[in-house]
């Protein structure tokens, strides 16, 4: 049986039912991008745990096989759900306080860290367009991130590495889909305040080519 | 997906793949955990399922079937441990066990002695013993047994008249010079482990031992008979004395085996006006006197009429002298 042609859900089905080689094939495409998503989530504080928190996620995807539902939900949601929520439990083990409301006031000011943190960084900014130019982006963007609100680093990622519309963030997080939006949009505005200069003139590889 | 793409920021997204732990991966070690605890989570499922049986039960237990089943196997339970012996029979309460009883209550103390002075035959239980001990005490006092001391002419008396008292002696206040009473009950307890004939097995017993039991009562009652046709009033002036069934048995005995004359009707004593007279409850009447005994009884004829009848019989000194002595043996 050919698992790489079979969809994650199909997958999921399959081991559910007792073939241990689709859970094979399903770990094997989703390992990289799971364990990227608990270890940012986690930031670089807890960046030791993050082996034990994605082994934690993938227990529990292992043992809720059963009442996985393939037409309520994709499968990428529903176990970047599971593992959400294992970094939630994670982050409150360490006794780090998890804030999943916007830290935003209501005329609009933030005080968040980034903004000092774009204070400091501004000034290192790349002065060309190479791929060094981008690593050191992605190194700007994780000390971003790492700055980031819980909430709206999560639906930041969520949304730009996993490929998560809006309403499957907002059934993730169990929140109204133009909550979802909001905090999206909070989070991408920091960030791009965050990144400052390394995104000024900048345009994508894609973009250029 | 328009609101999606409105959000999208293409170069986060390309700096978000340019992360520095954005080709990390997990530890080999959490990789092989997890892939293990797949595999185990398929197999470990297969081995954690109840066993057949208890599948079974569960299958097949609502709770009016279990009840019924649960039911059955204790029924047949009881009926392999009660396979082969035999059914235990009805014991009325008129009947309480009494004279199987009666005869071993009297003296408690002693009772022991005899029993183990006379081991019977049969195997006893524990049990039965306790039953035995802790019997009530029902029964009214028969008559003294001291009358076992009688004279050799008790001999000729017929042996249910002797083996009466044996049974139903239960205070025997006995005197000195009679045998003591616990030894005569042990006696009579000997007596009946020789006939087989065990005591308190019948309270509790199985349909063999019942029947012997009843055996044992109609016996007994045959005896009670006996025993009162052994009975016998002696008269001696205006004194009138009811002897014992021993004594009374040897006093008509003796009386019985005289050699009387034919009987004659309506025989009218004139002289040697008797010492004493005998009656025993068949209706005889004997006066005695020093040189003879006169009989009177009526004799039913063919019609079913009665006679009035009288024969006499000349006795001896020595005949007189018994025959006196077991008249005075009343108390």
């Amino acid at each position: 049986m050919n698992w790489t042609d079979m969809s994650d859900e199909q997958l999921m089905q399959a081991y559910a039912s007792g073939q241990a080689a689709a859970f094979d094939a399903l770990y094997r495409r989703h390992e990289g991008s799971l364990f990227r998503f608990v270890r940012r989530v986690l930031g670089q504080a807890l960046a030791a745990q993050a082996d034990e928190a994605f082994q934690d996620s993938w227990m529990k995807i292992i043992g809720a096989r059963a009442s996985f539902e393939p037409g309520t939900a994709r499968w990428k949601t529903w176990a970047f759900a599971i593992a959400h929520n294992t970094c939630l439990d994670q982050l409150r083990k360490s006794g780090r306080e998890v804030v999943l409301a916007d830290s935003v006031d209501a005329d609009g000011t933030s005080h968040d860290p980034l903004d000092w943190l774009q204070a400091e960084l501004g000034h290192t900014s790349p002065s060309s367009e190479d791929t060094a130019h981008w690593r050191a982006a992605g190194q700007q963007l994780m000390h971003c991130l790492d700055a980031l609100p819980h909430a709206q680093r999560v639906v930041f990622l969520m949304h730009h590495e996993e490929d998560c519309s809006l309403q499957e963030l907002a059934a993730v997080l169990q929140i109204a889909a133009e909550a979802a939006k909001s905090r999206l949009r909070y989070a991408m505005t920091k960030l791009r305040g965050c990144m400052g200069r390394y995104l000024d003139g900048m345009q994508t590889p894609g973009a250029r080519a | 997906m328009t609101d999606k793409n409105d959000v999208r920021d293409a170069r986060l997204a390309q700096a978000l793949r340019n992360m520095p732990d954005a080709h990390m991966q997990p530890s080999a070690e959490a990789r092989l955990a997890v892939l293990k605890h797949a595999q185990e989570a398929l197999t470990g499922g297969a081995n954690t399922a109840p066993p057949a049986a208890r599948r079974w039960w569960q299958s097949t237990s609502p709770s009016a079937w279990g009840g019924a089943l649960a039911s059955v196997l204790v029924a047949s339970f009881i009926t392999l441990m009660w396979y082969g012996q035999p059914v235990p029979d009805a014991n009325p309460e008129g009947l309480p066990a009494t004279e199987q009883e009666a005869k071993v209550t009297a003296p408690v103390a002693p009772m022991a002695d005899a029993d183990k002075a006379a081991p019977t035959p049969l195997a006893q239980a524990p049990a039965a013993e306790k039953k035995r001990e802790t019997a009530p005490r029902a029964l009214p006092p028969p008559p003294p047994v001291k009358e076992m001391a009688a004279p050799p002419v008790a001999a000729q008396v017929p042996q249910p008249a002797l083996a009466a008292p044996t049974t139903m002696s239960a205070p025997a206040p006995a005197p000195a010079a009679a045998p003591p009473a616990p030894a005569m009950v042990a006696k009579s307890q000997a007596a009946d482990s020789a006939l087989a004939l065990p005591s308190a097995e019948t309270a509790a017993a199985p349909p063999a031992a019942a029947i012997a039991g009843r055996m044992q009562r109609s016996r007994t009652d045959s005896w009670a008979a006996a025993a009162i046709a052994a009975t016998a009033t002696v008269t001696q002036g205006n004194r009138s004395t009811r002897l014992g069934v021993g004594p009374g048995a040897a006093l008509l005995a003796a009386l019985r085996a005289l050699p009387y004359e034919a009987p004659t009707p309506n025989l009218q004593v004139a002289a040697d006006s008797p010492v004493f007279t005998v009656q025993s409850a068949q209706g005889e009447v004997w006066a005695v006197s020093p040189h003879r005994v006169v009989l009177r009884q009526m004799q039913f004829t063919a019609e079913a009429k009665q006679i009035p009848q009288a024969t006499v019989s000349p006795i001896t000194d020595a005949q007189w002298q018994e025959l006196r002595g077991l008249a005075q043996a009343a108390p």
